[in-house]
Order: C-alpha cells, then structure tokens, then sequence
C-alpha cells in the first residue's frame, strides 16, 4: 500500500515527463492519421482510441503502485508461464497483420503480445537474476540465462518480430551488465553474437538461400545501407522518411502541413515512421524537443536504478530503460536511415493500445521502485 | 556486488545511453540542417505534378468569317502508370474496358508503352460521352489511377467539307519531334500532318499552359492548382475560300459523277474543280472528290477507313486522300490556247490563216483525224478554238514547232508547281525534246550496252573452243555481223525513243501524249490569259488572325511572272473561248442561258486502253473564265473517266460560276450536252 509519506517520494519529473511525451504523441498521431480519413470519418478515432489506451494505462500505473514490486517475486514463475503460454498461443490463434503473427483478436480490440512479453521478461529476468546475485562471475554461470532468455525470444522471432528480438537482445544485455556480469564476458557474448549473425547472414547471402530469414527480411535489414538500389521497392520507405525528416528543416513545416504526411507519401505514418511525421512537421527542433524529454525519462529511468533499496529494484529500473532507449535507438535509427527496417514502435508515440499499455506500465513498476526506495522504519 | 560497483555499472549505462541519444542527434542535424535543401527539393518533386494545359488550337475560317474548323472541349480518360501489380492492372483494365467499351488487352497495351514515362498520365479513350464519364467519376474509387480530364479535340464542323485543304491533326511522330526539337514539342503534341494544318502548324499551335497540381502518392490532385499558366490559343487562318462556292462545287462534282455514273460512265468516280481570282491568284474554291472526313483521324480508323482513303492494299483506283486539284491529267483540248498562243507568237500563222478540215489530215506518212468525223469544214483560228479542230491544231502545233509550245507552255505556269500554299502539289509536266531524251536515252543505252556484251561474251566462248583458224576467223566475222545488226536496231530504236519526232508535236498541240497537268495549273493558266498575262501565285491563306482578333499576318497577291505573250494574242484566244459557248461552240448548249458572260474551252483528254484493250472513257475537262469582257474569276475541272468535257467538267464550272455570281438556280439550264 502507499502511504503518505511514500507520496514525497514520488518521481513527478518522470510522470510529468511521460505525459508530456504522451500529449505530444497524440498531437502528431492526430497528424499522422489525417492523411488517411476520408470525410466521413471521425477525424480523431485514431487519436481517441490512443487515448483510451494512455487512460488504461494510468490505471494500471495506480494498481501497480499498490502492489509492492517484491511480491513479483512470488509470482515470478507464474508471469514466465503467462508470457509463454500468451507468445505461443498467437501461433495458432493469431491473426497476421503486415507479414507477422503477433496479434490476438479480442473482441474489437486485438492484442499484441509480444509488448507485453517485454515487461514480463523485464519482471521474471530481474527476479531471475537477483537471485543469482554474485553468482554471474563465470562464464558458465551465463548459460541457463541463454535458455531462460531463449525460449520467449525464439517465439518471437517465429511471429516473426525481428524488431521486439532486437529489444529483447538489448534488455537481454543491460541487465546481465547491470546484475554483476564482468563486462568481459558481456563483451565476448557480444562478440560472439555478433560474429554468429553475421556469419550467418554472410552465408544467407552469399548462398542465396532464403533461410533463416525470408528473402524480403534479408532485403529490409540491409536497404537501408543503400535505399537507391531499389527506390521504388523496398527503399522507398527509406526514402520517404529521410525525404520528410530533410525536408523539414530546422523549424519544420507546421502541424498538420507536412506534405510527405498530408499526401500520405510517407508510408506506416502512425505506427513505425512516426518520428518522421515530428521531423518533418516541427523540424529539427521539434525532433530534438522530443528527445531531450526521452533522455530526461531514460535519465530518471537510472536515477532509480541508482536509487533503488535492492537488486531486484535496479534490475527492473534497468531492464525498462533497456527497452525504452532499444526502442528510442531501433525506430529513430530507422526513420533516420542509419538502422534496418525491423519495424517497432516509437514508445508513447506510435498507434497502439498494447504498446502504450505496456510501456505504462514499464512507467508504474519505475515509480513503483522508486517509491519504495527507503527502508522504511516506523 | 557492493552498491558503488552498481552505480558504477549505472553511470557506464547512462554514458552509453549519451551516445546513442548524441548519435540520434547529429544524424537528424545531417538530415534536417545540413541536407535540408536536398530534402525540400525532393520533397517539392513528390508532392507537385505539372499538368499540361493544352492551348487551343487554331480555328479556320472562310472568308466571311464562317467557322470551318475548331477545337471542340471533350473528355479523356487517363490512367497513371502506378507501382500495380500486374493482377490490379488487369483488374483495372477490364473494368475500364467494360465501362468504356474498349478491349482490356488495348489498356494494357497502352499502359505498358515504353515511350511513357513513369509517372504521367497514360490516355486511354478520347471524346467519351457524358454519361460514361459519370459512371467513371462514380465509381472512381475502384478505378485508382483513373483521371477524367477536359481537352480540345479537332472538329471538322462540316464533316467531309473541303477535306484535302484542311488536312488533319495527329499526335505528333517521332520523326517530326526530332525534326522539330527545337520549337518546345513534347510527345503527344497535336501536330498538322497534311493540308492546312500542317502548313499553317505553326501559326496554328498556340502555346500550351500548365498548372502545378498538388498530389498525393497516387498521383490524384488533391488540391485547386497550386500555380496557373494560362496557354494562349493558336491564331486562326481566314481562307479565300468562300464556303458557299466550295459548298456548291462540292455538290456539284457529286451531283455530275452521279449522274454520269448512272449513265454511260459508271467509272466517273473522280473529279476536281478549282476557281482562282484572276486579278490575286487567290484561290476562291478547290474541290477534290472522293472526299472524306477528317474527324476520323482523330480516333483509331477502321481497315475499310483506311483503305478508302489510300487503297493501299486492293489497289483502290480513286483514293479519297489524294487532292485531284494538284494532281496530274493531260489537258486534252484544254491546252489548245497554248497551241494558238504559240502559233500566234512565233508569226507562222495570223487569226486569218485558214484550213480545210475534212475529218482527217495526213502528215508524216500518218493520218489525223479530228473528232468529228466530217470534219470541220474551212476553219481559221477563232473557228478552230470554237468548235476545237484537231486537224487546224495539229498543223498550226507543226508550224509553231514544239520548242515554241513549250516556251508559251511553261509562260502559262504549266508544268511547274504554282506555288499555292498546300504540300504535295504535283508539277505535272510540258513533254519536250530534252524530256524525251531525259527520260529514254540512258535507259536504251543500258538496254543495248548488255545486248552488245552478251553477244562478245557468247562468241568469245566459241572462239576459245574453235579447233582451227579458220573456223576462229569464220566466228569472228559472224559475231560482227550480229554487232552490226544490232547496232542498226539501236540507231532506229534511238530515232524513235530518244530524238523527239514530229509525231510527238502534233498531238502534244491537242493536249496529249507527254502533256500532264493539275486542275490547279489550269486554272491560273486560265487567269493569266484572263487577266493580260500576269501569273500569280494562287494561294489559299488571306490572313492569320491571333484570338483576340488582332492581325498577325497578312498575305498579299504575289505575280510570279508576267507573259511575253502580246496584248492582240492573249486577246484573240480570250475571243476563241468566248466563242466556245456561242451557238456552234463546243459548250453553246450548256452556257446558252448562263447571265453572266463567260468564255471557256472543253477538253477530253484520251486515257489509254482497258485490258480489253478498247478505248477507256476520256477524262472530261473544261476551263472557263467570267465575266468575258471584265474577267474575274478563272475556273478549271477535271471529271475522270467522264466522256466529253463540257457534259461533265462543264456542268461543274457552270455550278461554280453560278455560286460565284449569285446566280437562281431557275436561271441555269439543267443538264445540257456538250459536243467534245
């Protein structure tokens, strides 16, 4: 329960930061889903339904501020479980939506688990890993992590959601490094990932074979290196996007007066190439606007890391802002050409009610952590 | 792990973030500040689509103003060739066809054109009715990429009017894009091909506009233009033409190769007629028929279309294409005031001079006979163009001799093109010594040069084989005497084909054998006799005119040359052809009413034989001039396959002249017969 004085301990920068970021996620959705009415349509349903979404999302940050974030360890097991069962379930029961399996139709609303697999595996890795505490020295100590990671990210990547594996890798990654991995090690699983991918990528492509990854995969991780060689197909998202985040300067072309938006020549404008919408309509003021409040959210997000009372805390501090700066990094990096299209979304900004709802509640466990980081004594 | 080793690990955490968050950031800074004015280009070229406003083109006018040729506004439908899969382009075809009724595999076809560039419009149907232009716009959010788009079209007001003066548009040809480079022509420009149109194309064209359209991914404007660029129209051309003399040519030619077709000449299919103001050399009519109308090059012809006007392929005897009135005939009795002229000119005859014309004359071991077997009795010059004596012609051609018919010949503008502003007009042709010898002296050469190597090649065989002396010398001397026997032929052959021989100038002074000229010819002939002597340049344009009405050029008469015929001469052969429509004249019965006095002369000109090997129907001629003693108009028409002159040409110069005069109908004889 919160009690009174917990409330002084409460982090409003973050909220406030949120919020800030959410409103301005709505204003560009509204933006972002203007192109594409037509007359007849309500104007606003896309930037309502978000808002739906956020206000769930609010509630769900209360109920989780209630709940001691240590109890997670007793339903640790049991949320690993969920997460499975749920990843596996939209094998069957899934819907595909734009090539991947990842949705669950209910009732109007279809559900996307991998969002959700994301905080589950924030929440079961940080108990995991607390557990372990001082017990990662070896090398060898790393390897039942493999397969506790393995088994929801191979589900995943069978959806297939290359984006959400990349998250996965990150979150992966930052808490094993936070949670008392010698950097070394972290390092050689880096490297030796790296050299894994890459060298079966090289095969992929040198063979011509269309396994692991489908051929039009294979094409969207690497076009962005080169979006010319296939302006018209595959790089013409590329293009798009870097057209519309350049021609939008400095100060941008106005709210609601992006041309590439407007005329719907940038493509997935509500969902992945979101980012390019504030490029173009608020420049690059309006870009570096945006990311300062996330630097101050992932800031606040480590803050608490720091600040937290136990391992557990920092772990899921940790693992969050592991996400959220993989989510900032993968989608910007894509809008901007400098990352492969993966297709995830821009947090708080792209249209999606389990994406805002997840990220929600990733926001209630940080305050949740960070309220409760005093050993209270009464 | 103690706390600070955490926050340790926190703060390398937090560095790391840094730079992923200062990567983020220089890139966008590349993007939005460095490359922006790349990007802005780029995304101006997305979003703004410069739609060609076609200019109207020109209209052309008769010289009372009477709108002969326009620019009607009609529908187009086009398509953009978007990113389709190949099934939503078939899709789309078929239920454009349907709508259209059009054949699906033309709008792939069309769709598929390599000449188009990606990313402008594809025309697929022109003058679309209204109500299937509705159905479009109805449905237009199953046809994507489908446009309905206004734009001028060629309109013939009168159909089959005057077709070969005008001509006709098409979208301009590779050939003459490269041609014309450098004069701001795009693909898919109208561009005149024949006639008019292609003449005055310039003039014609206007200047096309365009506005900068807004437009979505789909290439669909999405906004009121953006920017306008009004084109400015082509100016008009006011002809000579007077539409209600062309009117009633027209008809007329129809109405008499109707009525001699249901007569003894079903073959009179062909015809022309053309009137030239004799003081301008504007030309007031100019009729060819068959005639056809030139609203079918704007769409796709059909293969019977096609092969009406060009036979092409069947070999089609009277292509409706070719412009009769600059067209090649021989003249037949027509050229008889060359004759006179020439005779008159070079003094070997005086209008005195006088023959017995018994029917036939014999002359260089040949008989000539008249067209009247009884002949014409005594004749002097007067009486010879009157009734149009053979027998006094070919000896007064004989006593002018044939460079004189020539000379007056070509001072009458024949033979050679007139000038008039019009492509394609033949320059028919004077036969003269020097032609003959053009035309046959290399050919016989050749022909001989071959027989003459043929026989030195067979008997240098023979001479090789030959086992003695003897017999070498016996073959040498044979093969000389086959040399020699051909070199005879040759000589005699060459007397007969190259040298001209007088034979040759006795019936060129009636207006046959190598003589070859254009009704057009004819008639300003006609006008330079008519008018003392002067030969203008006919020409059909008497103004371009802008579309505010303001003047832009204005064409003058233009004497090309004036005769060294005498006063007396021009005026003694006006006097014969005045003489041809009083009683005894050739054409008396079908002028013998006509108010207004006019002097003319028949013509029948002989067009060989049938595979039957009888006498084809002549091609009937007749040239006039009005009013006699103050002239001002020259008139001449050819009827093909036609019999006599003044019952077929006649009747046409007759109806044109009473279009020209204003003359009632109820004042003109009907009918009438003409005796050559």
């Amino acid at each position: 329960m919160i009690e009174r004085r917990q409330l002084k301990n409460f982090d409003f920068t973050l909220l406030v930061t949120t919020l800030l970021i959410i409103i301005f996620g709505l204003i560009i959705l509204s933006s972002a889903t203007h192109a594409t009415m037509t007359r007849g349509d309500d104007q606003f349903a896309y930037v309502k339904k978000q808002a739906m979404s956020f206000l769930l999302g609010l509630i769900a940050i209360g109920v989780i501020l209630k709940i001691d974030y240590n109890a997670f360890v007793k339903y640790s097991k049991f949320i690993y479980v969920i997460n499975i069962a749920l990843l596996t379930s939209v094998m069957f029961i899934g819907s595909t939506h734009k090539g991947a399996q990842s949705w669950i139709p209910i009732g109007t609303f279809s559900l996307q688990p991998s969002e959700f697999a994301k905080i589950f595996m924030v929440i079961t890795f940080a108990v995991y890993l607390a557990n372990r505490e001082g017990k990662l020295d070896r090398f060898r100590d790393l390897f039942p992590t493999f397969i506790f990671f393995g088994i929801p990210m191979g589900l995943i990547m069978l959806q297939p959601d290359l984006g959400t594996t990349l998250v996965f890798i990150g979150i992966y990654f930052g808490m094993l490094f936070v949670a008392g991995a010698r950097p070394r090690n972290v390092l050689i699983l880096i490297l030796i990932g790296a050299i894994i991918i890459g060298g079966v990528l090289t095969a992929q492509i040198s063979f011509g074979l269309d396994f692991p990854l489908k051929q039009y995969q294979l094409d969207r991780l690497t076009i962005f290196w080169d979006p010319y060689k296939d302006s018209r197909g595959t790089g013409y998202h590329v293009i798009q996007s870097l057209i519309s985040l350049g021609s939008g300067g400095l100060w941008g072309k106005g709210l609601y007066q992006g041309t590439q938006t407007r005329l719907n020549f940038l493509p997935e404008q509500k969902n992945d190439f979101i980012f390019s919408v504030v490029g173009e309509e608020f420049g690059f003021a309006g870009a570096l606007a945006l990311l300062i409040l996330f630097y101050i959210f992932v800031f606040r997000g480590i803050r608490i890391a720091m600040r937290s009372k136990d391992m557990l805390g920092t772990l899921l501090a940790t693992g969050i802002v592991s996400m959220i700066v993989f989510h900032l990094l993968v989608n910007i990096g894509m809008a901007a050409g400098i990352m492969p299209i993966t297709g995830i979304p821009l947090p708080f900004f792209s249209y999606g009610g389990s994406s805002m709802l997840a990220n929600l509640i990733g926001v209630g466990i940080l305050l949740n952590v960070y309220v409760r980081r005093q050993v209270l004594t009464f | 792990m103690t706390e600070k080793v955490i926050e340790k690990k926190l703060r390398i955490f937090m560095a790391l973030v840094t730079v992923i968050f200062l990567v983020l950031i220089s890139r966008l800074a590349l993007l939005q500040i460095v490359q922006t004015q790349e990007f802005k280009t780029m995304s101006e070229q997305n979003r703004i689509r410069l739609v060609p406003i076609p200019a109207k083109r020109g209209e052309i006018l008769d010289r009372n103003g009477k709108v002969l040729v326009q620019d009607r506004p009609v529908y187009s439908v086009s398509v953009f060739n978007l990113e389709m899969t190949k099934q939503d382009l078939h899709k789309l075809a078929d239920r454009l066809a349907s709508m259209l009724g059009m054949k699906s595999a033309d709008i792939i076809a069309a769709m598929n054109d390599k000449l188009v560039k990606k990313y402008e419009p594809i025309k697929i149907a022109k003058d679309v009715p209204l109500d299937i232009v509705a159905k479009i716009k109805e449905n237009q959010a199953e046809l994507p990429g489908v446009e309905v788009n206004v734009e001028p079209m060629r309109d013939y007001v009168f159909k089959d009017f005057m077709p070969h003066i005008f001509g006709y548009v098409r979208e301009i040809s590779p050939a003459q894009l490269e041609k014309h480079k450098d004069e701001g022509y795009s693909l898919g420009d109208r561009f005149g091909q024949a006639g008019l149109e292609n003449q005055y194309q310039s003039y014609l064209q206007g200047k096309d506009g365009d506005s900068m359209v807004e437009v979505d991914k789909s290439q669909h404007p999405v906004r009121s233009p953006v920017d306008i660029r009004q084109p400015i129209p082509g100016n008009n051309l006011v002809l000579n033409i007077d539409a209600k003399v062309q009117k009633a040519a027209e008809e007329s030619l129809d109405r008499t190769m109707a009525m001699l077709q249901k007569g003894k000449f079903p073959d009179a299919k062909a015809g022309a007629v053309v009137m030239i103001d004799v003081k301008t050399g504007k030309v007031l009519t100019m009729a060819s028929k068959p005639g056809f109308d030139p609203n079918i090059f704007n769409g796709k012809m059909t293969p019977a279309q096609s092969e009406a006007l060009f036979g092409s392929k069947t070999k089609n005897p009277f292509p409706a294409f070719n412009n009769r009135a600059m067209m090649g005939y021989a003249p037949g009795s027509t050229f008889k005031m060359v004759t006179a002229t020439a005779v008159l000119e070079s003094k070997k005859a005086t209008i005195d001079d006088t023959y017995v014309d018994h029917g036939s004359v014999y002359l260089y071991g040949r008989s000539y006979k008249c067209w009247v077997s009884g002949g014409h009795g005594t004749v002097n010059l007067i009486k010879a163009i009157k009734v149009s004596c053979n027998v006094y012609f070919y000896q007064m051609g004989l006593r002018a001799g044939v460079d004189n018919l020539v000379k007056y010949a070509r001072e009458y503008g024949l033979g050679q093109k007139t000038g008039i502003d019009l492509l394609n007009e033949s320059a028919g042709r004077v036969p003269s010594p020097e032609w003959k010898k053009d035309l046959n002296e290399q050919a016989l050469k050749d022909k001989y040069e071959k027989i003459y190597q043929k026989i030195e090649d067979k008997y240098s065989v023979l001479i090789n084989k030959a086992a003695t002396e003897k017999e070498r010398k016996k073959l040498t001397t044979q093969k000389n005497q086959e040399l020699n026997q051909q070199k005879a032929q040759y000589k005699i052959d060459y007397r007969w084909q190259v040298d001209w021989q007088p034979f040759e100038t006795i019936i060129m002074s009636i207006g046959q054998g190598g003589n070859y000229y254009t009704p057009l010819q004819m008639a300003n002939y006609i006008a330079t006799i008519a008018n003392g002597g002067t030969r203008y340049q006919p020409y059909l344009v008497d103004r371009v005119v802008d579309y505010q009405g303001k003047v832009v050029k204005q064409f003058d008469k233009k004497a090309v040359s004036h005769v060294t015929v005498s006063p007396a001469t021009l005026a003694t052969v006006r006097r014969g052809m005045r003489a041809v429509v009083e009683p005894g004249g050739t054409a008396y019965s079908i002028f013998s009413n006509f108010p207004v006095p006019i002097a003319g002369k028949t013509g029948s000109a002989q067009t060989g034989k049938d595979k039957y090997g009888n006498d084809k129907p002549t091609h009937g001629w007749f040239v006039a001039f009005a009013p006699y003693d103050n002239p001002q108009v020259a008139v001449a028409s050819v009827v093909e396959y036609a019999g006599h002159g003044g019952s077929s040409a006649g009747l046409v110069c007759r109806d044109v002249l009473a279009a020209y005069f204003n003359i009632d109908k109820t004042q003109v004889k009907q009918g009438g017969v003409s005796d050559e």
